[in-house]
Order: C-alpha cells, then sequence, then structure tokens
C-alpha cells in the first residue's frame, strides 16, 4: 500500500467518506478506530479484539482494508478513509445485497468489517478474474483477518462467492431477506449498547484485583482525584471487602474520556490483606480449609444461574444436591464388580474439557443515566426486562423508576444474562456525578472475567452385559468453575438420558477455585457431557463390535431419534465410514475420519412470554421487552405477525429492546423462538379479530373476515393499510403461558424458565482430515440433521445451526482459556491467544430438519442454538479415533495432545 | 532493549506496539521517512536495498521480489492476516517484540520488561523454545527474519552501518531484548545479495486452525538443484528457539547430494541436535522435523506453497 505524503500544511487533515475533518489534538497513542468513533461519531465501525484479530474495526484506508484498531489516528493524515457509513444509502453495493440475501450475519457486530473488507475484494476479483465465481479458499484467505462469533461464515462464503459472480448486479432487483434489520447491519446502522453517546457522557474505568484472594484494606483515590479530567471515583466492594479471583472489582474511575479514566484507575492505591488461594483445581482440592467461600457466608453465584440445585460446601468442594440417581448404589457395585473383573462390556474412562470464555464480539457495556426521575440503562444483555428486575431491586428503585434498554446486542451465548459489574460501576459512577456514564470492557477484561464455561473432568463408565444390554451408568463429574457453582455435567446426563432406563449413579462436585466465576454458556454442562457420554458410546460398539449406529438402535427405542438413526445409517458419508474399516486400522500420515453423534437438549419457554400487537394509521407494530441478539428475534416477530395479516414482514414496525414493554423472554437457554413466534401468532390472531369488529361496528361493514392483505366483506374488500387509516388504533397481546396439561414442568427460579416435556434431538456427522505427523485435525465435512419440530422462520434456524456447527469445531479442536497456575490470571485475554474458530477451518455444512410439530408444544416447535451444538463436538472426536484408532478424551483436541495420544503419552 | 519509559520506541506500521501504546515511551513515528520505503537493484552488482518501511504485502506481492528472493516472497505472503500485511512493515516484523503472554500482559513483569525472572517455566509455556539458549524461554515472533537469515541478506542502520543480520539478534542468550539494536538507533533497510539462478523456496507453518495465527512451528527452505545435485540449500526455522535459526547442518548434509527422500530425512534428523522440550511442547520437535521434511521436499521439487499447511 502507498504511504503518500502528508499534508504538511495542515496534518490533521483526513478525508472520511468524501469530506475533509480535521483532527486535532491527535494522542500518538491513540488509534484510528478511536478517532472515527469517538470524535467524529462514525460508530459503524465497531471495536472488537483490539489486536488486529477479528477485523471488526476494519476501514478502506486509500481503498484498502486496514484494522483501525492497530492503525495509530496520527497516520490517517493525508488520506482517505472510508467506513461503512460510506455505503449507507441505497443502492447498496452488490456485497452488501448479497449479505442481506443470504444470512451472512447474525448479531452485526463484525458485518461492517466483514462488508468493506468483501468490497475491495469484490473490486480486486472483478479487475483481475471478471465475473468468475472465487473458491472457498479465495474467500477464506481474502478474510482471514474477520472472526465472527456468531458463527455466519457458511452466509459469508456463500454471499461473497455469489456477489462476485454477478449474481446480485441488478442494483434494481429487491433483496429478499431473512431479517427485518439486515440492511441496517450491513450498513452499520444496528443500535448496540457500545454506541450509546449521550452529551456530557463520561467514561468508566474499573479497577480490579490484582490477587486471587485479598482483603482489601485502604482504597486511596487521592492521586486519581487530582487527576484532571477525574469526575469521580467509587468502591464496588461487597460488604466483607473481600476479593476472591484476579480481576474482582474493587472500584470504578469516571472521567472526561478513556484515557483519562485509564490513567486514574492506574493511579488508585488499593491496600490488600493477601490470603491464602487456590487457583488451581489440584490447589484446591489439597486446601483443608476452604480458600474461597466460608460456609454459606456469602451467597454463591452460580455458572448455571438456574438449574441450580442446592448444596452443601466441605473445603472447597461444593456438592449439589443428587437428584439425578436412579438406583446409584446399584449402579456403583455393577461396575465395580465389572472393574474387578475386567469386564470387556465395560468403558470406563476420564474425560477433560477446557474452560472457555464467551468472547461475544460486542464486549460487556452498559451506559447508565441516573437522575431525579429514575435510572435509564443501556445495556448489551440478554435480557432488558430481568435486568431491570435485579437493577431495580439492587439500588432500591421501584421497577416502574428503572429503564433497561437494548436493541441490538454484538453477541452474548449467555455471558450476558446477568446485569454484571459493567451495569453495576456505570451505575454507581452516574449517581455519584449525576452525569450519564458509559462502562465498556475491553477485551482482556471480557477474556478474564466476562464469563467461561467451567472445565470439567468427567469419569464415566458404562456397563453392557453379553447380550450387549447397557446394564449400569456411573458418572462423577468434576467442575472448575472458579468462584461459582453450577458444575451439573452428571445429573444432565440423566435428564432425557437416551439410553434406556438402566440403574444409574450420576454426581456432580464443583470445585471452588480463586478463578473468576462461570456464566452459563451455549449448551452448559450438557455440551460437556456429551462430549463423554456420546465418545464412551462409540467406544463400547467398538469393544463390542457393532456398529455405532446399530448399538443406539439398540439402546434406544424413541421413535424421533430412531429416525434420525435412520439418517445416518443412510447418508452415503457414513456408508464411505463403513467402507474406511475398523478405528485407528490404516496407516499413512493423512487421514479422513468419521464420526458421529447424537445430541440431546431440553424445550425450554418463558410461560410468562408476551408479545403486544398495535395497529396505527402507520400500520401494524409488534412489541415486546426482548432484545435481538443475533438470533433474529426481531425478525421473528415481524415474520409471525406478518404472516397472519398476509402482509410483507418489512412492513411490520418490530419495538423491542425496553423494559417498559410488555414481558418479554430472555435470550438464554434455546427460549426465544418458541417463547415468541406462537405468542406473537396468537396476538396479531386476536388483533385481526378485533379489526374485523371494529370495521363491523364504526366502518358498517357487513360480514368482515380477515384474508391475506386485507377485510374482506359483503361489500369488496378492504386492503389492511386503508383499514388501519379508517379504524381507531388497536391493540391485542397474547402470553405463551404453559404447555397443555402436564407437559411441562413449572418454571423455576426468577428467571422465568420452564422446560416441556418435548424431547428435540439431533445427530452430527462429522468428517475431518487428519495429519498424524503434525497433529492436525482439519474439518472436512459436517453433516447435521435436528428435530426441533416447526421452524418458525427455517432460514433464522439454518444460520443458527450454522453457528453452532461452528461452536462445536471451536469447543472440539480450538477454544482453552490459559491461565497462570500461580496467580490465578487469564493468560488467553485477547483473541491470538484464545482461538475461536476461523473462517477457513470451516468446512462445507449440510443442514436437514425433520419438521413433525411436537404436538404438546404450543405452535409445535422448540429452540435448537443449542440442540445444534451438543452432537458436533463428540462427533469430530469419535471421527479423529476412527482416523486414528486414538481416543481424544480431552477438549480441545489440539495438535499437542494428538501427538501425544499417538505417541501413547499422556496428553 | 530494555523499554526504561525514557527510551523512545519507533513505530511504523504499529501492530507490534499498540497493545503496549500506553506502557512504552515516547512513540516515535517514522512512516514520513519516505527514503525508507524504497526497492532498489544495483545495476552493477545486482543487490538489492528494501527499506524497512516497504510492507510486507509489497514484499509478497512484487514481482522483482517474487523473481529474485521467492523465499522472502513466500515468507512475506504467509503471516498474519492480509490486512496487517498491508500495514505492516519489513523493519516493523524483523525488531518486533514477542508475543510471550507473560511479556504482554500489564500484570508480570519479566526479563523482558527488565525484571530478573521469567514465569513461563513455572507457568504455561506451551509453546515454548525447543533449543535452549537462554532464560527468556519464549520464541523469536519474526517470520521475514528466516528470510533474510537465509539470503545472508545485511542490515542497515540509520549511523550508517551495515551488519549481517545474524548480528541484529545475538545469540540468544540475553533473555532482556528480542534484537541487538541499542534505544535509538533505526533499522533503515535490509541490502539482499544477487539474486541466484534455479533458485526455488518454500515457505510453511504449523497452526491449529486454517488462517492467521502464530505458528507453533514455521520453516524457510532455498534450494539450488543442478544435473541431479543440491548445489545449494538455506534452511531456516522460527518458532522454536530465542532467535530465528539457519541450520547449517542441515545445509551441510544436503549439499552436493542427489535430493531424494532418504537424503531429506537424515538431513533434517540433524535439525533435532541439541533440542530440549518439556511435556508440553514436546509436540513442537516432531512437527519440527515433519515440516523440514516438508519444506525441504516442497522446495526441491518447487511446490512452493504460498500459505501455511493445508
Amino acid at each position: 500500500m502507498s504511504m503518500p505524503e502528508p499534508d504538511m500544511q495542515d496534518p490533521g487533515r483526513v478525508e472520511v467518506n468524501g469530506e475533509l475533518v480535521k483532527l486535532d489534538d491527535v494522542h500518538p497513542a491513540e488509534a484510528a478506530v478511536e478517532a472515527l468513533r469517538d470524535r467524529l461519531g462514525l460508530t459503524g465501525t465497531k471495536l472488537a479484539c483490539g489486536a488486529g484479530v477479528c477485523g471488526a474495526c476494519t476501514v478502506l484506508l486509500d481503498d484498502q482494508p486496514v484494522n483501525s484498531c492497530l492503525l495509530p489516528a496520527t497516520r490517517l493524515a493525508g488520506h482517505r478513509v472510508e467506513t461503512i457509513e460510506a455505503y449507507s444509502t441505497r443502492p447498496l453495493h452488490a456485497v452488501q445485497r448479497a449479505f442481506m440475501a443470504r444470512d451472512a450475519l447474525q448479531c452485526g457486530y463484525c458485518t461492517s468489517g466483514f462488508v468493506l473488507e468483501s468490497i475491495a475484494f469484490f473490486r480486486a476479483w472483478r479487475q483481475e478474474r471478471g465475473m468468475t465465481r472465487p473458491t472457498r479458499e479465495d474467500v477464506a484467505e481474502a478474510l482471514a483477518g474477520h472472526l465472527c462469533r456468531c458463527g455466519s461464515y457458511i452466509g459469508i462464503f456463500a454471499a461473497v462467492q455469489d456477489a462476485c459472480e454477478g449474481l446480485f448486479d441488478d442494483l434494481a432487483e429487491p433483496v429478499e431477506t431473512a431479517r427485518v434489520d439486515a440492511e441496517a447491519k450491513v450498513t452499520g446502522g444496528g443500535q448496540y449498547t457500545v454506541d450509546v453517546r449521550h452529551p456530557g457522557q463520561l467514561e468508566g474505568v474499573i479497577v480490579r484485583s490484582r490477587h486471587p484472594h485479598a482483603r482489601v484494606g485502604l482504597v486511596d483515590a487521592d492521586a486519581a482525584l487530582d487527576m484532571a479530567g477525574v469526575v469521580a471515583v467509587t468502591e464496588l466492594l461487597g460488604p466483607d471487602r473481600v476479593v476472591r479471583y484476579v480481576g474482582q472489582e474493587i472500584a470504578a474511575v469516571a472521567a472526561i474520556n478513556l484515557r483519562v479514566a485509564r490513567a486514574a484507575a492506574a493511579a488508585l492505591r488499593v491496600t490488600y490483606e493477601v490470603l491464602p488461594a487456590a487457583t488451581t483445581t489440584d490447589g484446591a482440592r489439597q486446601a483443608e480449609q476452604s480458600t474461597v467461600f466460608l460456609k454459606q457466608s456469602v451467597r454463591l453465584p452460580s455458572s448455571n444461574d438456574w438449574n441450580t440445585p442446592p448444596g452443601l460446601i466441605r473445603g472447597n468442594l461444593h456438592h449439589p444436591l443428587n437428584i439425578g440417581s436412579r438406583r446409584g448404589r446399584t449402579a456403583r457395585k455393577l461396575i465395580e464388580r465389572a472393574r474387578v473383573a475386567t469386564d470387556p462390556g465395560l468403558v470406563d474412562g476420564v474425560w477433560r474439557t477446557s474452560s472457555q470464555v464467551h468472547t461475544p464480539l460486542e464486549p460487556h457495556a452498559a451506559v447508565a443515566q441516573w437522575t431525579d426521575e429514575g435510572l435509564v440503562l443501556h445495556l448489551s444483555t440478554q435480557a432488558v426486562g430481568y435486568s431491570a428486575r435485579v437493577v431495580a431491586d439492587r439500588v432500591g428503585l421501584p421497577e416502574s423508576k428503572v429503564r433497561v434498554m437494548c436493541r441490538d446486542v454484538g453477541g452474548g451465548f449467555g455471558a450476558k444474562g446477568r446485569a454484571g459489574e459493567e451495569a453495576w460501576a456505570a451505575i454507581a459512577l452516574s449517581r455519584a456525578t449525576g452525569r450519564p456514564v458509559r462502562v465498556v470492557f475491553d477485551r482482556a477484561e471480557v477474556h478474564s472475567v466476562g464469563g467461561s464455561r467451567p472445565s470439567t473432568e468427567i469419569d464415566l463408565a458404562l456397563l453392557a452385559d453379553e447380550a450387549g444390554d447397557l446394564v449400569a451408568v456411573s458418572a462423577r463429574a468434576w467442575s472448575d468453575g472458579g468462584a461459582s457453582r453450577g458444575g451439573w455435567a452428571a445429573m444432565i446426563m440423566g435428564m432425557g438420558f437416551p439410553y434406556g432406563r438402566p440403574p444409574r449413579s450420576l454426581q456432580d462436585i464443583d470445585i471452588l477455585t480463586n478463578m473468576p466465576p462461570g456464566r452459563p454458556m451455549r449448551g452448559p454442562n450438557g455440551v460437556p457431557a456429551q462430549w463423554a457420554l456420546e465418545q464412551a458410546v462409540d467406544e463400547m460398539a467398538e469393544r463390542l463390535g457393532r456398529d455405532p449406529i446399530a448399538l443406539r438402535r439398540h439402546w434406544d427405542s424413541n421413535p424421533l431419534r430412531n429416525r434420525l438413526y435412520d439418517w445416518v445409517e443412510q447418508h452415503p458419508a457414513w456408508q464411505t465410514r463403513t467402507r474406511l474399516g475398523q478405528p485407528g486400522g490404516r496407516a499413512g500420515r493423512h487421514r479422513r475420519g468419521i464420526g458421529m453423534a447424537l445430541g440431546t437438549w431440553h424445550h425450554h419457554f418463558d410461560p410468562k412470554s408476551t408479545v403486544e400487537v398495535l395497529t396505527s394509521a402507520e400500520g401494524l407494530t409488534v412489541r415486546t421487552g426482548v432484545q435481538d441478539i443475533g438470533t433474529g428475534a426481531s425478525s421473528l416477530l415481524a415474520a409471525a405477525v406478518a404472516a397472519v395479516f398476509g402482509v410483507r414482514p418489512e412492513t411490520v414496525r418490530v419495538e423491542i429492546g425496553d423494559s417498559s414493554y410488555v414481558h418479554g423472554a430472555m435470550n438464554a437457554a434455546s427460549r426465544g423462538a418458541a417463547s415468541l413466534h406462537p405468542v406473537a401468532s396468537e396476538a396479531a390472531t386476536r388483533l385481526r379479530r378485533q379489526l374485523c369488529v371494529a370495521a363491523a361496528s364504526e366502518l358498517g361493514l357487513t360480514d368482515p373476515t380477515a384474508a391475506p392483505g386485507g377485510i374482506v366483506h359483503s361489500g369488496g374488500h378492504l386492503p389492511w393499510p386503508e383499514a388501519f387509516q379508517a379504524l381507531p388504533p388497536q391493540r391485542a397481546q397474547a402470553r405463551r403461558g404453559y404447555d397443555h396439561g402436564l407437559s411441562s414442568y413449572p418454571s423455576i427460579g426468577d428467571v422465568d424458565l420452564a422446560r416441556g416435556r418435548a424431547h428435540p434431538a439431533a445427530a452430527a456427522i462429522v468428517e475431518v482430515d487428519v495429519d498424524t505427523e503434525l497433529g492436525r485435525v482439519v474439518p472436512a465435512a459436517v453433516h447435521l440433521l435436528v428435530a426441533a419440530g416447526t421452524l418458525y422462520t427455517p432460514d433464522l434456524a439454518r444460520s443458527q445451526c450454522h453457528g453452532a456447527v461452528v461452536w462445536g469445531l471451536g469447543f472440539a479442536l480450538y477454544e482453552e482459556r490459559i491461565m497462570d497456575p500461580a496467580t490465578g490470571r487469564v493468560l488467553s485475554a485477547n483473541l491470538n491467544d484464545y482461538r475461536i474458530t476461523d473462517m477457513g477451518s470451516v468446512p462445507p455444512i449440510e443442514l436437514a430438519f425433520l419438521e413433525d410439530p411436537f404436538p404438546e408444544v404450543k405452535g409445535g416447535g422448540v429452540g435448537l442454538a443449542e440442540l445444534a451444538m451438543a452432537p458436533v463436538a463428540p462427533a469430530v472426536a469419535n471421527a479423529v479415533h476412527q482416523a486414528t484408532g486414538v481416543r481424544p478424551r480431552r477438549a480441545p483436541i489440539t495438535p499437542a495432545r494428538l501427538l501425544a495420544a499417538l505417541d501413547g503419552r499422556p496428553a | 532493549m530494555t523499554t526504561s519509559a525514557q527510551s523512545p520506541e519507533f513505530r511504523a506500521g504499529g501492530i507490534d506496539l499498540q497493545d503496549r501504546r500506553y506502557r512504552v515511551g515516547p512513540i516515535v513515528d517514522i512512516t514520513q521517512r519516505a527514503d525508507l520505503s524504497a526497492i532498489t537493484v544495483d545495476p552493477m552488482t545486482g543487490q538489492t536495498a528494501i527499506g524497512s518501511l516497504v510492507t510486507v504485502d509489497r514484499l509478497a506481492t512484487d514481482p522483482l521480489i517474487a523473481g529474485k528472493y521467492p523465499g522472502l516472497s513466500l515468507a512475506a505472503a504467509g503471516l498474519a492476516t492480509p490486512q496487517v500485511r498491508r500495514v505492516a512493515t519489513f523493519g516493523g516484523n524483523l525488531l518486533q517484540r514477542n508475543r510471550c503472554p507473560y511479556f504482554r500482559s500489564a500484570d508480570f513483569t519479566c526479563f523482558q520488561h527488565g525484571g530478573d525472572t521469567c514465569h513461563a517455566p513455572a507457568g504455561n509455556h506451551g509453546n515454548g523454545v525447543i533449543f535452549d539458549l537462554g532464560p527468556c524461554i519464549q520464541p523469536h515472533p519474526s517470520t521475514l527474519a528466516l528470510a533474510v537469515l537465509a539470503y545472508d541478506a545485511r542490515v542497515a542502520l540509520d549511523d550508517g552501518t551495515v551488519t549481517d543480520a545474524a548480528a541484529l539478534y545475538g545469540d540468544g542468550a540475553d533473555p532482556h531484548r528480542d534484537h541487538t539494536l541499542p534505544p535509538g538507533l533505526l533499522l533503515t533497510g535490509v541490502q539482499f545479495p544477487s539474486a541466484r539462478a534455479g533458485e526455488r523456496a518454500a515457505y510453511q507453518r504449523v497452526i491449529s486452525r486454517r488462517e492467521a495465527e502464530w505458528s507453533s512451528v514455521e520453516a524457510l527452505a532455498l534450494v539450488v538443484v543442478d544435473q541431479g545435485l543440491v548445489t545449494l540449500a538455506r534452511v531456516a526455522v522460527g518458532a522454536v528457539a530465542r532467535i530465528p535459526l539457519r541450520l547449517p547442518l542441515v545445509e551441510a548434509a544436503l549439499r552436493g547430494h542427489a535430493p531424494d527422500d532418504d537424503l531429506i530425512a537424515r538431513a533434517t534428523s540433524l535439525a533435532l541436535w541439541n533440542t530440549t522440550s518439556a511435556d508440553t511442547n514436546r509436540h513442537k520437535v516432531q512437527q519440527l522435523t515433519v515440516l523440514l521434511k516438508d519444506v525441504i521436499g516442497a522446495a526441491i521439487l518447487g511446490h512452493s506453497q504460498r500459505r501455511s499447511q493445508r
């Protein structure tokens, strides 16, 4: 890239989106992304990793895509910059239209960067290669500097390839899109918390503990408060003033900008009385006395939030109430006897899964505005309504005086289910200063305290008799969720256990450590449990000399799951596997492996979920207190209402992201679609009926009945737009409620989560290419069949499943939080050292669905974001085993671990 | 280079410096030095001088470089991401600081900060060195250094001196620095000897995913095969030692022989001489031999791969 001489006459002059602007007093450390967002208000450019890895901050500098997080702001002078805002007016670029049409986005936070890089690629490709279609490798190489945490890569591949090939060149042709907000998201118009900016807004920074366990004494803020630009310092400690992990919050600083706030935070002097700490599971198990929580003196946070049974603390071990076993003593006795007898029908192993971090690309963010009228909190959250209740309770305001707002969320995956310290710090600082305060985590904070999946160690034994019947199951799961309980991997195996009703002993133990507390992460507990269980079944099949599908059929009579087995059995990939022969039976360096696994999950919904549908002269509006985290809640609501009225979804106005609306479901535990779509349909149907009644009474129409597009009456047809104008505003609402009779369990805890008795399932066949000498595993193909009942919005469901596969691959092969055992500090605090699935590693994904509705479920369909992830990782492991003969017991299967296993060394 | 608060930090592309930008001494931007962005070939000697501000992307795509120094071109194309390559510079890549998470973290003080400890041996060192050269066990991060060493290039400094590239890195014994330049002395360019006829090159790295990852092991080979015999072999490896390494024993074993699989196997086994490893990074020893076989084989066959292992 050429670097023209800067214009020395006017050193701050930059051409941004066609206009000359001047940047004054640029600090040498200021990054271009900060200047563009904070000085010029060009918030379509997103800051995510801050390290040039994820590409969310991409801008075009003299037509070339560059990372604006790495680019010093001083470097802009004399150059031409284009941000996504330069591409925000119609007609949109062919690449943008392709992104919309191929649903190449979910939360949208990385989309600006992907779009700009793809536009540059498109231009270069057209110039050099004309209208030919780039290969997947071409696209993956060009976009190697971009990461999408939602896993929209399949759509992105298709969008870029199709755009280059000319499928979107006709700018006059309307774009068919699955999302009502697709255009906003491909033009940088999403409304995220990090973009909120009020007049007079301050920036807050949290001061965090440097020790894994300490009692905090004096917090001396004098030096910080003396600094120019510092407005307030507030303490965030609990009443015991004890910090239990590195990074736990001690205080927060508000200043006029982030640089000053950071400097002030560094100037705060904190006195610690250092206490004994257990930063590793070994250390925690050895500690005679508790080093994390003293008995029940503190309310234990839970990595699982809901579904967590109570328990007892002994030392650093937390034993939850055991409610999953059935004839547990029999199971243990049988397995113990089989161990002694070295029974060949016993599969007995230890499976380990690593701690992972959610790392949503939009960091945890809050903007609090505390006034005499109450509190307005913009919060990047999976639950505006729930957060408002929690905040009101904690700050002592009536719920009517707390308003939590959040339309678009740049990913959450469970890390943003509860209002966290970003909220408490922003609220405290706003209260102290009387000004709006924004607190946004940096990537190191996201990776250390922003949420993690507990690591697990699962001792799992399956015992089969001579006939191949499963006669006993024993699982003991040790979970390390840091300073939190919530490990439930063993017990979740018992919930909807697919392989009959043998005696089973299920036991969970939380190892409490002085590490940041875990949070529920996509498929909490279940994903680690299925990593162990589905590999153990695979191992049993091999042990018994049976086909893995035949064995599952033998154990599992469930008709729905047997249809999954049919599909796998008949799949060409599975037939190829049969031809490949016994696991490990092949030589050669490069080996294809094919494996399958079953995934099960639960039907969750929010019985209080309420949707309101309204008319006004302008048209239809659908409204509820949810937020759009990338699953497409707004599109789903619009689609449900539009279908009832026979109109196009984009004509329905969607109002979400505000806790003052009617109760909406939180985006967690795969409950979104199932809690929204049937309810929106019902509300719309009611409204339609009301409109007909009103048409009779107000307009004197005879026999009015609703029809697609309008009201049919004896005198003709009244199109909906005319009806909305002619009739006074109407409003109707509906509530999810419970399913009929005993087909659902009551909701538990404070999070409005009910579980239905439907048993959705999924099956994955994964093909991998293993380089047995370098230890690399490259996914070659994934085939996924999902049985989640009715698909409310098939395009959005497909995108969720693509993302779930991407997550499954990350779990199996890449993602691992790395910490320093001596200090309890997280080392993988950036997206270089913490590896999420990249675009080039995503193989073609084949999706299929069994769409028979679940008769007992309102609407007939259940959530699938977690279900679709569940079988992927164990299928990867089974494929690696089939290629190598080595059983990869620990996730992720890194080259180091695979080579060690192939070498017969402990991994 | 110890980073005392006073010593200035030169900034070119700014990539390496970004996460330390608030913790270093005054930042001196050098991108105004238009004289450092040129690629010039001396018509008399055939030597090529490449300015330190030439971007990595230009090294990867300039046909002149690809024609004369294919190993440099391939190494440049194989590192980082397209975006980083567009901004990152030759000099910046050679002189970047290491990627050790302890060094990069604001929460630790180690040798590289001027301290007196290394936290990695007792802590995490999964990507640690497999050649023991000194108390710091983090590998050197530069990919382009492999090409600079393999071509016996020389580096030019702002004080007018020109020195062997190997001297830029020393012997790896000093745990306090990633290169030997004193603070305030600027690398202005790299001088490559005249191009060799018939040279073939290959560069590959081992990573866990498909793109854009710091190497577990990386290797570059330059080979000339003449009348059925290897007449020149240059082999450099990265991510395995405190400094980028040439492997003279491997090179010597290749020279003068017919290039077949046996020869390559025999030669690459010599790379393991003097390797040390712990349980956590033993895989790198194996990856090194396998990768060397791949890279030398690819160079001999002329099957140079532009990108990392696929």
